[in-house]
């Protein structure tokens, strides 16, 4: 699939050398169509990106030799009425 | 010294005491001490003339200080932050609120505060050394979706990064390592939760780390004005943004940074993006990619129907005609020149067999070797041309059969290009069963369902016909999936 194993900055580096391409005039249609499609897939990936996640909030606590302990933190969330 | 203090007064054991006794009993085992002080201003305010609070501090501890009417007045100074101070006193407490505090008498200023000293020199030490140069700053993520927090749980400081990081770039996860930011152990908990950050990293992908604190006097940032947190900083691998205290506070640790924001909300501000801002750039990419690819394809329409318009394809025969006549004259006149060549030739071979003819009257044995060598002539002459006609007819055949080759290439191409443009064609839907809905006597298809109403009339164009419709009722369900995305967010090509 377009845009696996890369970053959101890779990915949107992409799309903005896809257009140039697409932009220039000596352009073979065949080329612009392959183009065009992972220009498409690419988009839907991105959006897919910053759409479809919700970051954690965690606390770590403990340390690297004896263990580390993600504990999830409410507040930007519940909290956040009270701010 | 103790036993210049005043007697321990016995308690009675069996009394319960109120909260004013016990304070007023504290205040009287202090009451009388009176001593001079020596320590930096820190925590300073003052009400007009009449009274004056501050702190006196030094390296480990800080004393509540108040100062009154005369006393204040006949300062030989003015009370300022940082400024180191020697006063005299009475120790007491304030028995309203149980604050232990001395009583300033008399003071005068006892050079430049110890702290703000240590503050500078740590800063030219550094900065010499090159630990503040930007060369050495690291860039920062412009987009990241891992960050690291350093601050304490239980500050005001924390919540102002995570809430605004949320706000702004809710995608991004957030790992907190809480540490103690003032007071005992704070500088060894911040540097070790640098180092923490950067050890696991690899595991949570951490792109950048801040270092948040709210504001305080220089005493409460005194960690963040220490060698060690400067030096973890530098060592960091990842970058190190700071929001510490407000907007005049800098610290050591803000010049260590990479990026030095004024305060925690400013330090998640500059950390993440605006995710509107991600969006609308990738709704720009998206338009531009398609006006793009409009007008390659209107481009390319263009060509083929100018092409469709040449003379080869709507009379194929006259593209041949030109090419093949003059093929077929430069042959006919090859063949002419040859074929004078070749009666010179016999001209001349009659010519000498005259000639020979007449020597041949007076010896009889030549005539014999000479028609044998006249033949062998003719003969050599003929084959020649025989060749010669051969490999003419050949390179006709591959002259042809080369245009025949370029014209079906060409008519393939055109073919599949034409092919595409079709598949590409919006009502080409239409036979995969798709409808295009006009408002009555409108040319533009609707999009919406609240753009029309109960009993409105539609037309509804189909692949083969049409309909009349009234429209029956009207659904306003949204299919988009994510309410906060503009509208235009995202439309299949």
């Amino acid at each position: 699939m377009a845009g696996e194993g890369m970053t959101f900055r890779q990915m949107l580096d992409r799309l903005e050398e896809i257009t140039q391409t697409l932009e220039r005039e000596d352009l073979e249609l065949e080329e612009g169509l392959e183009l065009f499609e992972e220009g498409i897939k690419l988009l839907k990936e991105s959006r897919k990106k910053l759409a479809d996640a919700r970051g954690k909030v965690e606390m770590l606590l403990g340390s690297i030799d004896e263990g580390v302990v993600r504990e999830e933190l409410a507040f930007g969330e519940k909290n956040e009425d009270l701010i | 010294m103790e036993e210049s203090y005043p007697p321990r007064k016995y308690l009675e054991e069996e009394r319960i005491y109120s909260v004013s006794e016990v304070n007023r009993l504290a205040d009287n085992q202090l009451k009388g001490i009176e001593i001079w002080v020596e320590g930096e201003v820190c925590d300073l305010r003052l009400g007009y003339e009449n009274f004056g609070f501050f702190s006196l501090r030094d390296e480990l501890a800080v004393l509540p200080c108040v100062i009154f009417g005369e006393a204040l007045r006949s300062l030989p100074l003015q009370l300022q932050e940082g400024i180191s101070l020697l006063a005299r006193g009475v120790l007491g407490i304030y028995v309203k609120k149980g604050q232990y505090r001395l009583n300033v008498l008399e003071a005068e200023e006892s050079g430049e505060g110890r702290l703000r000293k240590e503050f500078l020199r740590l800063f030219r030490k550094l900065s010499e050394e090159g630990l503040f140069s930007d060369e050495i700053k690291r860039p920062l993520p412009e987009i990241p979706f891992s960050i690291g927090v350093i601050s304490s749980v239980e500050g005001a400081a924390v919540r102002d990064v995570i809430t605004n990081i949320r706000k702004r770039f809710p995608p991004a996860s957030i790992y907190l390592r809480s540490v103690r930011v003032q007071g005992e152990g704070a500088v060894e908990e911040i540097v070790d939760a640098i180092d923490f950050l950067n050890r696991i990293s690899p595991h949570f992908q951490i792109e950048v780390l801040i270092i948040a604190r709210g504001g305080g006097s220089l005493e409460d940032l005194h960690a963040f004005n220490t060698e060690e947190v400067a030096r973890a900083i530098r060592s960091s691998r990842i970058p190190v943004v700071t929001g510490i205290g407000h907007e005049p506070d800098y610290t050591i640790a803000d010049f260590a940074a990479d990026f030095r924001a004024s305060t925690p909300t400013g330090a998640a501000q500059k950390v993440v993006p605006y995710i509107a801002d991600i969006i609308h750039g990738l709704n720009v990419i998206k338009s531009r990619m398609e006006s793009a690819w409009k007008k390659k394809l209107d481009d390319l329409g263009k060509g083929l129907e100018y092409l469709s318009r040449h003379r080869c394809f709507r009379v194929p025969e006259a593209f041949l005609l030109a090419p093949s006549q003059t093929l077929a004259e430069a042959h006919s006149s090859i063949r002419e020149s040859w074929i004078r060549a070749l009666s010179e030739m016999e001209r001349s071979v009659q010519y000498h067999d005259l000639k020979i003819k007449g020597y041949a009257r007076e010896n009889r044995e030549l005539p014999m070797a000479i028609g044998l060598r006249q033949a062998k002539l003719v003969q050599t002459i003929r084959w020649f041309l025989k060749e010669r006609d051969e490999e003419m007819v050949e390179l006709t055949h591959m002259i042809t059969g080369n245009l025949r080759e370029r014209i079906r290439n060409f008519e393939g191409s055109w073919r599949f290009t034409g092919g595409k443009l079709v598949s590409l064609n919006p009502l080409k839907a239409l036979s995969r069963g798709y409808a295009i809905v006009y408002p009555e006597g409108s040319k533009k298809p609707l999009k919406d369902a609240t753009k029309v109403s109960k009993g409105d009339q539609v037309d509804v164009t189909l692949y083969q016909g049409g309909m009349k419709c009234e429209v029956k009722d009207v659904i306003q369900e949204s299919r988009k999936s994510h309410a906060d995305l503009p509208d235009d967010f995202f439309r299949e090509p």
